[in-house]
Order: structure tokens, then sequence, then C-alpha cells
């Protein structure tokens, strides 16, 4: 298989990664993108931050708030 | 053994699918099913990088990766999976590196919160005195 012919598609709802290589159900909210950006919000979250989405539904990494744990 | 490989031959190419048979146990018990190259890729669906996953045919799914952190002494860093684990998480293990701190102690534990199939947290307790650290957290998780 080769990687990069395989699209990745990112949930708001669920906050996951799905691919199709895989999944056989995938949310319906979810949005297609690249094996890099998805290599690339993998790499931001390892250098500290956190995926989240945007308000139109595509994953962004953001600086984490680095909540005190109670 | 020599393995001589010739012409415009390539097995990472569809249109050069291997096709075959994969024979499992003895005479007596033995199966044979036809298998390509395509569709044993797909049962072992990877992704082998620093914050991957691997699936196995049974459906397990193994992931990893790592996550730096700079706080302290006490936080909670979510960590998005590569992948969502389509049905289960089963267990998660955490392992911490610190690469720089106040006074160079360990942070007391790194232990798992609120894991679903899509993420879950990484806690840390310093419980060694109130000093912020910095480091990086490797962690798995295998689910299906």
């Amino acid at each position: 298989m080769d990687i990069d012919k395989k699209s990745m598609y990112y949930s708001k709802a669920t906050n996951g990664f799905y691919t199709l290589e895989i999944h056989s159900f995938i949310p319906e909210d979810a949005v297609e993108i690249t094996v890099e950006q998805w290599q690339a919000l993998l790499e931001a979250q390892a250098e500290g931050k956190v995926i989240q989405s945007d308000d139109n539904g595509h994953p962004v990494a953001l600086e984490q708030n680095m909540s005190e744990a109670k | 053994m020599t393995v001589t490989i010739s012409g415009t031959t390539g097995i990472t190419t569809p249109a050069n699918t291997v096709s075959g048979s994969i024979t499992f146990g003895d005479s007596s018990t033995q199966s044979t099913a036809p298998y390509s190259t395509a569709a044993l890729a797909a049962q072992f669906a990877s992704s082998l990088s620093a914050n991957g996953y691997q699936k196995l045919p049974s459906g397990l799914i193994i992931q990893w990766g790592s996550v730096g952190y700079s706080a302290a002494p006490d936080i909670s860093v979510t960590v998005t999976f590569p992948i969502a684990f389509t049905a289960s998480f089963y267990v998660a293990g955490v392992l911490g590196l610190v690469t720089a701190s106040g006074d160079g102690r360990l942070f007391g534990t790194a232990s798992i919160g609120a894991p679903s199939t899509t993420s879950f947290s990484i806690v840390l307790r310093n419980n060694v005195n109130a000093g912020s650290s910095t480091g990086i957290i490797y962690w798995y998780a295998v689910g299906k």
C-alpha cells in the first residue's frame, strides 16, 4: 500500500482520525485531509500541541493549555 | 540464496500485483487461500513513523507516539490517537523522559485519564517537589 495515495478523514464530532483502509464506518461530519496534513498534525502534537477542530470542522494543532491536574 | 529481479516487474505497483497462496498448518489440516499483496497489506494496514499504528488481521490495532510537555507540577495533556479505534480501547502505557527540569529530578507519576476510541489524556504529577519540568512522554495504546 502506497501511503501517499491514502486519504485520511477527521471528524470534529469525535475528534478522531479515520481511513477507509481500516474503518468501514466514518462519521458523517468527517472531512478529508491528506496524509501529509495528518502527519503534520501528529508531529505538532508530539511537540506539545493539541489537535482540535476549527470552526469549519477541519483539524488544527493549537497551543495546549496544559491544565493543572486536580 | 540469490534473488534476481529482472525486467520491469515491481511488486509495489498495482499493475504488477503478486498473487499466490499462503499455506498454514501441516498437510492434514492445511488450508490454502489466495492472497494478493494488496489484500495482505490491507490486513496489516500500518503507518510506521514516530507517531503511527499497526493493524493486525484479527482487528487489533497498536498505536504509539510521543508528546512533549513543558509545565508543572501537575498537568494533564490530551493525546489524539493517530487513528481512531474502530470499536474499543483496551490499554495504554506511558513512559516519561525528562530532558530538563529545575533540579533534574523526575516527576512523580504519569498516568492515563479519560481513554476513548479517539483520544486519551496523560496526567503528570510531580510528587517530588513543586518545581516544573520539561520533557517527552512516550505512549502506546492497544485496542481494536
